[in-house]
C-alpha cells in the first residue's frame, strides 16, 4: 500500500472519529450505521483484522449498533448531554488541556499549540464550532485534513501529520479510558474501544517497518476505512476553515471581580483572547490593588471543564441538547400556560439586574434574591434604624473594634478593608470577636469571646446597660442624632419590662462571663476611635433583628457613625435608568408577596415547600443560585421543586437545582459579560465589569437571554437597546464619569471619603442622587424602630429565646451552625479547580471535650442528625469551637461538577444545613436559621 | 540527561531509543530487582511496560509518593489504561517506543520538578 492509499484510509477513519465526537450523532449517521451494508462490513472487519485491539473496537461497535433498537437514537442524545455537555455525573472532558495535567481547567497550553499548528497549515477553527481548538474532534479533523492533502498528492504534509499525531496521541488514549469509564449507553464505550484500537494501529503504522511484527497495520487500517466508506461523512474538513488567523494582541483589562459580593477591582490579562491571569486593580476602593484567592482563581472559574455549554431540555427524566431557539420558545410557551403571578423569579446575583428584573417585574412574577436567605434580619434593623444594611468600619483609624457574629477576614467584602483590619491589629488596635467559633477573624483578634448562638442581643444590651449606667455615652450625638433614647434607656434599665439588662442577666443567657461583658463595655466606651459591627451570625438565628439593633445601639450611644475608626455611612451614586429618551421601561405587574413575616413581606425562600403546596407557586425561573443547597431543608426544597409544573434554570454550571429543572439555559460567567455599578467603601465610585473574554461554547449573557425572552413575549419595545453599551450610556447620564473612562480605568471615584458626612447632609440619610440600602425616617439613628412601630412589632431591642422546638434538648444536645471559608463563595465556586485544590471538602467541627465524650477522633465518619434529616460527614475535633456547638463550612454537597465527578474522589463535601427544620425562618425578615439547628452526633466509623 | 529506570517483563526489550536520547537507563525485567534498584539509586523517572509495569507503580510510590512513571502498552486494553490512570502516570504510551513522543513526554514530566506529578483519575 502506498502512502497515498494509507493516508486516504486514515482520512476516512479520522473523519469518522471527528464526526462522532464533534456533536450529538446525527440521525442520518445513526441510520447509516444501522444499515445491513455497514453492519455486514463492520462485522467482517472485526473478524478479519489482524490487530486484535482494532478488531475488539470494531466488534464492540458492531455489537452495539446491531442490537440498537428504536429508542437507541434518543438514548444516545441523552448520553451525549451527560458525557459531553456536563449534564451527567462523569463528563468525559474531550480537551487536550484537561489531559495535559489531568486538571479540569480548559484553555491551557495545548490550546495555543493547536492554534499554532493550524496557523502553520493556513487553517483556523470554524468560528461557528463552539468548542475550543484542542477539542478531540478538531484534532481528529486536523489530522484528517493532513491525510486528505497527503492522499491528494501533497506529500509535504506527511511530516506535519506524523509529528502532530505523535505529540497529541497520548491524551487521546486517556480520553478513550475516560469515555469507556463514563459511558452508560454502551455506544460510547464501543467508540472508546474503536478509537483506542485505531490509535494503536496508527501508531504501529507510523513506526519503521522492521518494528512491525508480524503483520502490516496499513492493511488493517485500509480494511477499517473501507468499512466506514458507506457512512455519510464529510469529504472536506468540517470543523476547520482555510486562512490564517493571527493571534490577538495581549491585553491588560481593568475590570472587577464578581466571585463574591465584595466586588474588588481586578486586572485581567489575556493572550490571544484567552484569560491568562487576574490580579488586583490599583486605586480601586474595594480591593485597593488586592485580590483574594477567589478572584485570583477566576481563570479556573471561566475555563472550568464543568461549564454548561448548550441549552438543555429534559425528556423522560434526562437532558438532551437543544438549540437556543427551541429552548427559549419552550420556556415562553410553557410560561404562558401558567398564571405568571405563580411563577417565581429567583435571581441569586444582581449582575445587570436592572434588565432581567424589569422583565419579570412586568410579568408579575414574585421575585426573590439572595437577600432573604442571607441577612434580612440584620436589615430589618439597620435599614430602618439607620440608612444602610452594613456601614463598614473605618479600620484605618480604629483603636477598638467589636465584631459580633461576623468573620471579616474570610467574608471579606473588600480586600482593602480586610488589609486595613489586619494592619489595625498589627499597630495595636484591639479587636474583640464574639462568636461561638474561633473563626479566622477571632484567631486574629486580641480577644475571642465564645458566645451561645442567638444570645448576642443580651450581651450587646448589657454593654449598653454598663455604658448608660456609667454615663459614658456620647450625650451630644444621642441628643442631636438619635431618636427614642429615653425609651431605649428604659428597656435597657428594665424600667419597661422589669428586666434590667445587666451583665449578670446577659451572662446567664449567653455564657459570656458578666465581668467580661462589663469590661469590654467600658473598654469600648472609653476608646477614642471605635466601631461595632455584625453580620449573618446575628441574622441566621431566631433573634436576628433585635440582636442587630442592640449591637448598633452601641455605635449610636457612642456616636461612632462617620467618626474616625467608626462605621462609615454609605453614599453610593445612583445610576440613571437604562431607558433613555423615547425608550419605555415596562410597567410593573402585580407580583404578589408570597410570605408575610412580621417586618417584611416577599418571597422568603425557606418556605418554598409551603408556598408550592399551598398553591402560591406553580413554577420557578432560577437565575444563578442553587436553592437546593442553600434555601433550607434540602429534602423539602427538592420536593418543592419536583412538585412545580414549570421550572427553568439559568446558570453557568449544572447545580443541584438545575438538575431538577425542565429547561437549563447556559449563562456566561461574569468575565464574559459587562455591567456598570455604583459602589462604596469610605469613598464612592462607579465600577466597570468588562467582557474580558467572549462567551464560551454556546453560553449567553443574562441580558441577551432576557431580551430574547422579551422578544418572544412581544415585549421587544421595552428592551430597545442596540447593544448593552447603549444602556450603560443611559445609566451614566449626568454622572461625573463616562463609559470610556470606565473602560480605560475600570472605575471612576466620584466622591472622596469624609468624616461626619451626616453633619453636612443634615441627616444620616445620604442626599439626593446618592443611594444606600436603607432609610431612617427620622434622619437620625432610631433606637426605636419606626417601621416596627407601624407594624405593631416591639420596636425596641431585647433578648428573645428561639422557638421551643428549636432549642437543644437531651436528644439533640448540640446547636449546629454553618460558616463560610475564604476559598468559596456560597455554593457557586465548587467547579473552580484552583479553589477546590485549596478547599475540596468540609468537616464537622466539634469541641474536643464533646468529641472525647463521644469517642470521636479526627477524620472519623459521623452522622449528624436533626429531627428533620441527617448527613454523614467526617469529624474535626478542635478547641476552636464552643462545647455544645457544631459547625461546618457551607456550600458543599453538589451532585455534579468536581464534587460529584467520580474521577476525582478526593473532592466533595456535605451540606449539613440541609437538615434544618423545613418551612421556618426567623420571624422578622424570613432569614433561614442556618446557624441554629439542633442536632446530635453519632460516630459511624473510624 | 535523566536517570531512567526501565522495566519490561520481556527480557528481550531493548532501550536504545532512550539511551540514544542521552539518558542513563538502568533496565530490568525482574520486578524485585527493579524495586531494589529504585530504593538505592537516584531515579528521575521510570518507564514501565505492560500490566506488570502498572503493578510496579505501587511499590515505587511507596519509595516516593511522587515517583514519576511513564506506562507503555504493547497490546493496549482499555481496562489496563483505566487502571494505569488511577496511579497518576506522566503518560500512557504505546510500544514500540517513538523517540519524539517519549522525548516530549519526558521533557514535560521532568520540567515540572521532582515533587510534582500529574493528577490521577479514578477510572
Amino acid at each position: 500500500m502506498d502512502v497515498k492509499q494509507l493516508a486516504a484510509a486514515k482520512f476516512n477513519i479520522q473523519r469518522f472519529l471527528a464526526t462522532v465526537f464533534a456533536d450529538e450523532i446525527s440521525e442520518t449517521l445513526f441510520k447509516a450505521m444501522k444499515t445491513d451494508t455497514f453492519l455486514r462490513d463492520l462485522k467482517e472487519v472485526s473478524e478479519t483484522l489482524y490487530s486484535k485491539e482494532m478488531a475488539r473496537g470494531a466488534k464492540a461497535l458492531f455489537d452495539f449498533m446491531d442490537s440498537a433498537g428504536v429508542d437507541t437514537y434518543q438514548a444516545l442524545r441523552f448520553e451525549y448531554a451527560d458525557l459531553f455537555l456536563n449534564a451527567g455525573k462523569s463528563p468525559v472532558l474531550p480537551y487536550e488541556s484537561f489531559y495535559a495535567d489531568r486538571e479540569p481547567t480548559l484553555y491551557g497550553e495545548p490550546l495555543f499549540q493547536m492554534r499554532e499548528s493550524l496557523r502553520k497549515q493556513k487553517l483556523h477553527k470554524d468560528p461557528d464550532y463552539p468548542e475550543p481548538e484542542d477539542h478531540i474532534s478538531v484534532e481528529f479533523d486536523f489530522l484528517a485534513e493532513m491525510n486528505r492533502r497527503e492522499a491528494a498528492g501533497d506529500l509535504s504534509v506527511a511530516e506535519v501529520r506524523s509529528d502532530f499525531g505523535r505529540r497529541h496521541m497520548a491524551w487521546r488514549t486517556e480520553f478513550c479510558a475516560v469515555l469507556h469509564f463514563s459511558d452508560q449507553s454502551g455506544f460510547y464505550k464501543a467508540l472508546a474501544e474503536f478509537t483506542l484500537g485505531y490509535l494503536f494501529l496508527a501508531h504501529l503504522a507510523s513506526v519503521p517497518s522492521e518494528d512491525e511484527f508480524p503483520a502490516n497495520p496499513a492493511a488493517d487500517l485500509a480494511a477499517v476505512a473501507k468499512a466506514l466508506e458507506t457512512l455519510p461523512l464529510a469529504t472536506e474538513s468540517f470543523l476547520l476553515k482555510p486562512g490564517t488567523i493571527e493571534p490577538a494582541a495581549p491585553r491588560t483589562i481593568p475590570t472587577h471581580c464578581y466571585a463574591c459580593g465584595a466586588l474588588c477591582g481586578m486586572t485581567a490579562k489575556t493572550k490571544d483572547g484567552v484569560l491568562m491571569s487576574t490580579g488586583g486593580l490599583r486605586g480601586d476602593i474595594k480591593g485597593g490593588g488586592r485580590l483574594c484567592i477567589k478572584g485570583g482563581n477566576a481563570k479556573h472559574h471561566v475555563y472550568s471543564a464543568y461549564r454548561l455549554k448548550s441549552p438543555l431540555i429534559k425528556e423522560n427524566g434526562r437532558f438532551r441538547k437543544a438549540s437556543w431557539d427551541e429552548a427559549l420558545d419552550k420556556v415562553v410557551t410553557d410560561f404562558k400556560a401558567y398564571d405568571p403571578t405563580k411563577i417565581g423569579y429567583m435571581r441569586g446575583n444582581d449582575f445587570a439586574n436592572w434588565i432581567h428584573e424589569a422583565l419579570f417585574d412586568h410579568l408579575g412574577c414574585p421575585k426573590t434574591t439572595h437577600r432573604p436567605m442571607c441577612d434580612n434580619a440584620n436589615r430589618m434593623s439597620n435599614e430602618h434604624n439607620l440608612s444602610d444594611k452594613r456601614p463598614w468600619i473605618n479600620y484605618q483609624e480604629a483603636d477598638y473594634i467589636l465584631h459580633f457574629g461576623m468573620n471579616e477576614v474570610i467574608t471579606s467584602y473588600g480586600q482593602r478593608k480586610t488589609a486595613q483590619l489586619k494592619a489595625a491589629v498589627d499597630r495595636g488596635a484591639k479587636l474583640v470577636v464574639l462568636d461561638p467559633r474561633r473563626s479566622e477573624t477571632a484567631s486574629l483578634a486580641t480577644e475571642w469571646i465564645p458566645i451561645k448562638p442567638s444570645t448576642d442581643a443580651a450581651v450587646a444590651l448589657a454593654m449598653c446597660h454598663v455604658i448608660i449606667k456609667n454615663g459614658l455615652y456620647d450625650k451630644d450625638f444621642v441628643a442631636n442624632w438619635t431618636h427614642g433614647f429615653e425609651a431605649f434607656k428604659k428597656r435597657v434599665m428594665g424600667e419597661d419590662d422589669d428586666v434590667p439588662k445587666t451583665p449578670l442577666w446577659a451572662s446567664r443567657i449567653s455564657g459570656v462571663p458578666a465581668e467580661t461583658i462589663e469590661r469590654i463595655a467600658l473598654e469600648f466606651a472609653k476608646a477614642t476611635a471605635k466601631g461595632a459591627m455584625s453580620w449573618t451570625g446575628l441574622a441566621q438565628v431566631p433573634n436576628g433583628m433585635y440582636a442587630t439593633a442592640a449591637l448598633q445601639a452601641l455605635n449610636a450611644l457612642c456616636g461612632t457613625y462617620d467618626a474616625p475608626g467608626g462605621p462609615s455611612l454609605p453614599f453610593k451614586r445612583k445610576l440613571k435608568p437604562a431607558w433613555g429618551e423615547g425608550q419605555e421601561k415596562p410597567p410593573k405587574g402585580n407580583a404578589p408577596k408570597l410570605d408575610k413575616l412580621r417586618m417584611w413581606a416577599g418571597w422568603a425562600p425557606a418556605y418554598l415547600l409551603d408556598d408550592v403546596e399551598s398553591g402560591k407557586l406553580d413554577g420557578m425561573i432560577c437565575y444563578f443560585g442553587d436553592p437546593v443547597l442553600s434555601w433550607g431543608n434540602q429534602a423539602a426544597i427538592t420536593e418543592a421543586i419536583e412538585k412545580m409544573k414549570f421550572k427553568v434554570c439559568i446558570d453557568a454550571f449544572m447545580c443541584d437545582t438545575a438538575l431538577l429543572c425542565d429547561v437549563v439555559l447556559p449563562d456566561s460567567t461574569w468575565l464574559e459579560q459587562s455591567q456598570i455599578k455604583p459602589d462604596w467603601l469610605y469613598e464612592a465610585q462607579i465600577s466597570y465589569w468588562a467582557e474580558v473574554v467572549e462567551p464560551l461554547f454556546q453560553t449567553k449573557p443574562m441580558y441577551w437571554i432576557t431580551m430574547e425572552l422579551a422578544r418572544r413575549m412581544g415585549l421587544e419595545k421595552h428592551f430597545p437597546w442596540k447593544n448593552i453599551e447603549e444602556a450603560f450610556e443611559n445609566q451614566l447620564r449626568g454622572l461625573p464619569c463616562t463609559l470610556d473612562q470606565l473602560k480605560e480605568q475600570g472605575y471612576v471615584i466620584t466622591d472622596k471619603a469624609a468624616y461626619y458626612k451626616y453633619k453636612e447632609w443634615g441627616s444620616l440619610n445620604p442626599p439626593d442622587g446618592y443611594g444606600s440600602s436603607g432609610n431612617t425616617k427620622t434622619g437620625k439613628y432610631n433606637f426605636v424602630n419606626p417601621v416596627a412601630e407601624e407594624k405593631g412589632v416591639d420596636p425596641l431591642p431585647n433578648h428573645h429565646d428561639g422557638p421551643p422546638d428549636l432549642a437543644t434538648d437531651a436528644t439533640y444536645p448540640f446547636h449546629f451552625g454553618n460558616f463560610r471559608v475564604f476559598g468559596h463563595e456560597h455554593s457557586s465556586t465548587f467547579n473552580d479547580f484552583g479553589l477546590m485544590k485549596a478547599n475540596g471538602s468540609n468537616a464537622l467541627w466539634i469541641n474536643k471535650m464533646d468529641a472525647h465524650d463521644l469517642q470521636i477522633e479526627e477524620g472519623d465518619l459521623v452522622r449528624l442528625k436533626s429531627p428533620w434529616g441527617e448527613v454523614e460527614i467526617k469529624a474535626h475535633p478542635t478547641w476552636d469551637i464552643m462545647p455544645g456547638i457544631l459547625g461546618a463550612a457551607g456550600g458543599f454537597g453538589h451532585k455534579r461538577g468536581l464534587e460529584g465527578d467520580p474521577k476525582f474522589p478526593q473532592f466533595g463535601g456535605k451540606n449539613p444545613p440541609g437538615i434544618q427544620k423545613p418551612n421556618i425562618t426567623e420571624d422578622m425578615g424570613g432569614t433561614p436559621l442556618l446557624k441554629y439547628i439542633k442536632t446530635r452526633v453519632e460516630k459511624i466509623s473510624s | 540527561m535523566a536517570q531512567i529506570l526501565a522495566y519490561d517483563p520481556d527480557p528481550e526489550m531493548q532501550w536504545e531509543a532512550v539511551t540514544s536520547m542521552g539518558h542513563d537507563v538502568a533496565s530490568f525485567s525482574d520486578a524485585g530487582e527493579t524495586v531494589d534498584y529504585a530504593q538505592s539509586n537516584k531515579v528521575d523517572i521510570a518507564l514501565l511496560v505492560g500490566t506488570e509495569g502498572v503493578d510496579m507503580i505501587k511499590p515505587l510510590r511507596e519509595i516516593s509518593p511522587n515517583f514519576k512513571v511513564v506506562v507503555f502498552c504493547d497490546a493496549p486494553e482499555i481496562m489496563e489504561v483505566r487502571r494505569a490512570l488511577r496511579w497518576a502516570p506522566c503518560s500512557v504510551l504505546f510500544k514500540p517506543i517513538v523517540k519524539e513522543e517519549l522525548d516530549a513526554c519526558l521533557k514535560r514530566a521532568l520540567l515540572k520538578g521532582k515533587s510534582t506529578i500529574k493528577g490521577s483519575l479514578n477510572l
